[in-house]
């Protein structure tokens, strides 16, 4: 559907010149549970699996069927850093781009339901009882979810080239990344890899925190990542923090894994395009340890000119893409 | 810090645990020697139907390498790439402050297989309400490298790499990017696998095990691979900043490609081994040695054979994997620090005990001593379509 | 009265636990609190409360979490609920 959507006829193109930059948090779980099931179903034996099933399993092969489907013969890549896959792998694509090593990348991020992701946040406590409500003083969890989101990266050049100017939905000013280095699944409550990722974001775009216009936030609905995330939009960005929109797009569709950020890129190119700011659902009572302009409820007309969108994962991996309004 | 795709970028170090050994002497010695393997078939809540050979870890204490504190429930394979970085790094993170720490990039096409199949397995037999939450977090593939990102508080970044086989090679690759594009002087970058039941019964139902039990690149009678495990890690910074810190060059990644072939019919491996020595501006005539992807793959080997002899036909080639075994992520990781470990002894190791390879390329089977090759080409090609090469620069 | 097996468990496991974090074991008393006296953290609560339910076969919901914070208090909820499920 992206590709469809840039306009791109890859008969056209020199296919070495366009590359595949992917990110998942589990791949293909799916294969996996059904080859075990199917062992323990057999008391250990193997011979109802099908011989092609296994090598289906290793995530790598997401960027591969993506890259033989479009005939891509640049550089291909699978980025797994779990929920915040999408931004390192549409950063990547960035660089890729900036350093002339490609002319298109199709970027983005994909997760199944898995049986996994499902059980383990059950039995972190970390899922919500009825519905995600991110900043909520009553939030208790995310709604573990799937999805995919990709996006057509393409340099300027390329886009005036083959005269899609006009076309062009969005621009990827710049990207951060760190690692709070703290703790596997416990944010560091002074929220140090974050900071440094939106500070990292900031620069590589060279814009000053005073020109974002709005902030998609990671926004699980976690007690911890809304409470934390909140913090380090406040350290950032000081006095002004209270006067950014801040919206979690996860109210809405959950928390789809490693599409996340890249699912919430896709909605941000479009709140760009239409200067309409997504809301937070589900937001009733305010939390005093959450006191920004979260959007609640409603979507907003605004001039969207620059976004930031956080990204944060497992391992304390974060992140922070930054989004504008292309400007000829 | 520049933009700049020339930035020169040198290895300052690195450190590598595998069936060769835990350090720089065992791996020249080991590449000497017979290969070793070992014999594998229980995995705890599953048992493989036939003992299978492969080129397994042998007396791998995590805990004499590490100490205790903080690994109770770490898995085998964040302990196998803590146990490398702390072997060659530890030195380098305790004496750079905090905020000034490389980050790291690991490449592994799994992470810890092993640690998710049995989350799974231990749903299925305990029901999903008894599995142990501090057994969730292992299950994601970044786990080990962000392991090692808190162990030695690296906060500048954290990436993970899953392109199957060349996971490890995309995961330098990644550094080489990351810091050509002005994000940082530096990455500790490498590959990591382990031995695990579901990767081996997914090999085994996948027919691309050695039936023989051999380890055969290019050979004639090759029938497959025999699997291995292992972890190689490197420092790769700019020729600046490791000037800056009058850090001794061990060698530098001259040049690189990474490229997908659809077709897996040898444009992809020519395209990525043509690429690699323009970008590194070298003639394919310059390259010294090619250390080949080749690992007894029947189709494999031949596409890659018909490659090499289209672009360098006279260049001797060192097959690794008859030393270490089909390490998939850390494979090429593993051939790089070998390359590395032949270059400072002037010699390219052989495969060990010959066999026929029918001419299809001049592969080194018996080791050539007193060589010293400027340049060596390190190459990666995945059945999956992946295809990668790094040109190796010696700097001794 | 609490189950003396049920209190020598949870010992074990807390004092495997601080061995790992390396926190002094002088400080593993049955009234010292996990987090703000023992330095645990919310992931090692977690830990405690899923190896006891497994352990004594009870299940512990989630609203009962907050009291499970000192060796007494985490005894005297698996008590609890195993008498329950007499």
């Amino acid at each position: 559907m992206a590709v469809k959507h840039s306009g791109l006829d890859f008969s056209k193109e020199d296919p070495k010149r366009v590359g595949v930059s992917l990110g998942t948090t589990m791949g293909e779980p799916q294969i996996l549970e059904q080859c075990i099931e199917m062992l323990y179903e057999a008391d250990g034996a193997s011979d109802s699996i099908p011989e092609n099933l296994p090598r289906q399993y290793p995530c790598g092969v997401i960027p591969a069927n993506v890259a033989s489907h479009f005939n891509a013969c640049g550089p291909a890549i699978m980025i797994p850093t779990a929920c915040a896959a999408g931004n390192y792998a549409i950063g990547y694509a960035f660089d890729l781009l900036g350093l002339g090593l490609a002319d298109v990348v199709i970027a983005g991020g994909s997760d199944p339901i898995s049986k996994i992701a499902f059980t383990g946040f059950n039995r972190l406590l970390a899922t919500a009882k009825e519905v995600c409500k991110p900043f909520d003083k009553n939030r208790d969890g995310m709604a573990v979810g799937e999805g995919a989101g990709m996006l057509v990266l393409e340099s300027l050049s390329h886009a005036r080239k083959r005269g899609a100017s006009a076309a062009i939905i969005a621009e990827v000013l710049g990207y951060g990344i760190a690692c709070d280095a703290h703790n596997m699944t416990i944010p560091d409550p002074s929220g140090s890899g974050g900071i440094l990722a939106l500070r990292k974001g900031l620069k590589s775009a060279n814009i000053a925190p005073d020109a974002v216009d709005y902030i998609s936030a990671h926004g699980t609905g976690t007690k911890e990542n809304d409470k934390t995330e909140t913090f380090i939009i406040k350290a950032v960005f000081g006095d002004r923090a209270n006067k950014i929109p801040v919206s979690s797009l996860k109210s809405m569709i959950g928390h789809t894994m490693g599409a996340a950020s890249a699912i919430e890129a896709v909605a941000c190119c479009l709140m760009i395009r239409n200067n309409t700011i997504l809301p937070t659902i589900n937001y009733s009572e305010p939390d005093p340890d959450c006191d920004l302009d979260y959007v609640p409820n409603t979507a907003r007309s605004a001039k969207v000119n620059r976004i930031v969108s956080n990204a944060y994962a497992f391992g304390g991996n974060t992140s922070a893409l930054v989004l504008g309004k292309y400007e000829d | 810090m520049r933009t700049s795709v020339e930035q020169k970028l040198v290895i300052t170090a690195m450190s590598s645990v595998s069936s060769l050994g835990k350090t720089e002497a065992d791996m020249a010695a080991s590449l000497s020697a017979v290969p070793k393997t070992g014999m594998v078939q229980d995995f705890g809540f599953h048992r493989l139907a036939t003992p299978q050979p492969c080129f397994c870890l042998s007396d791998f204490d995590p805990e004499a390498i590490l100490g205790k504190k903080g690994l109770r429930t770490k898995d085998r394979a964040t302990k196998l790439l803590l146990a490398t970085v702390e072997t060659g790094f530890k030195d380098l993170f305790e004496t750079t402050a905090e905020d000034a720490r490389p980050g790291i990039c690991i490449g592994s096409a799994f992470g810890s297989v092993q640690s998710i199949g049995d989350f799974l397995s231990d749903a299925i037999v305990n029901g999903a309400h008894n599995v142990n939450p501090m057994a969730f977090p292992n299950t994601v593939i970044n786990a080990p490298t962000s392991n090692a990102n808190i162990r030695y508080s690296s906060r500048m970044s954290s990436s993970t790499v899953a392109t199957g086989f060349n996971a490890g090679i995309d995961a330098l690759i990644y550094a080489c990017t990351y810091i050509r594009a002005g994000h940082a002087d530096s990455m500790i970058a490498g590959g990591l696998e382990e031995i695990s039941y579901y990767w081996l019964a997914g090999c085994a139902k996948s027919g691309v095990l050695s039936a023989s039990g051999t380890m055969m690149p290019f050979g004639v009678d090759r029938d497959g691979f025999l699997p291995g495990e292992g972890c190689a890690v490197f420092y790769i910074e700019t020729e600046e900043h490791a000037a800056g810190r009058n850090a001794a060059i061990i060698a530098e990644i001259a040049g690189m490609c990474t490229c997908f072939d659809p077709k897996l019919d040898g444009c992809g491996a020519c395209q990525a081994m043509t690429g690699a020595c323009s970008s590194a501006g070298v003639e394919p005539a310059a390259i010294g040695f090619v250390s080949a992807s080749a690992n007894g793959s029947p189709t494999g080997d031949a596409v890659e054979a018909q490659a090499i002899a289209r672009l360098f036909p006279n260049t001797p080639v060192a097959a690794y994997k008859a030393k270490t075994g089909e390490c998939y992520g850390a494979s090429a990781t593993l051939s790089l620090a070998c390359a590395i470990s032949d270059m400072a002894n002037s010699r390219i190791s052989g495969t060990g005990a010959p066999y026929s390879t029918g001419g299809i390329c001049n592969l080194v089977q018996e080791t050539r001593h007193h060589v010293r090759p400027k340049f060596a080409l390190i190459n990666s090609f995945s059945c999956d379509g992946y295809c990668a090469s790094l040109v190796l620069k010696n700097r001794k | 009265m609490t189950n003396p097996d049920i209190k020598a468990a949870i010992h074990t496991l807390i004092k495997e636990i601080a061995e790992d974090m390396e926190i002094d074991e002088a400080k593993i008393t049955d009234e010292a609190h996990f987090i703000t006296d023992m330095g645990l953290d919310s992931m090692a609560l977690l830990e405690v409360l899923a190896t006891m339910e497994k352990k004594f076969g009870v299940t512990i919901p989630e609203t009962e979490f907050p009291n499970i914070v000192t060796i007494n208090k985490c005894a005297e909820t698996v008590q609890k609920y195993l008498d329950q499920k007499k």
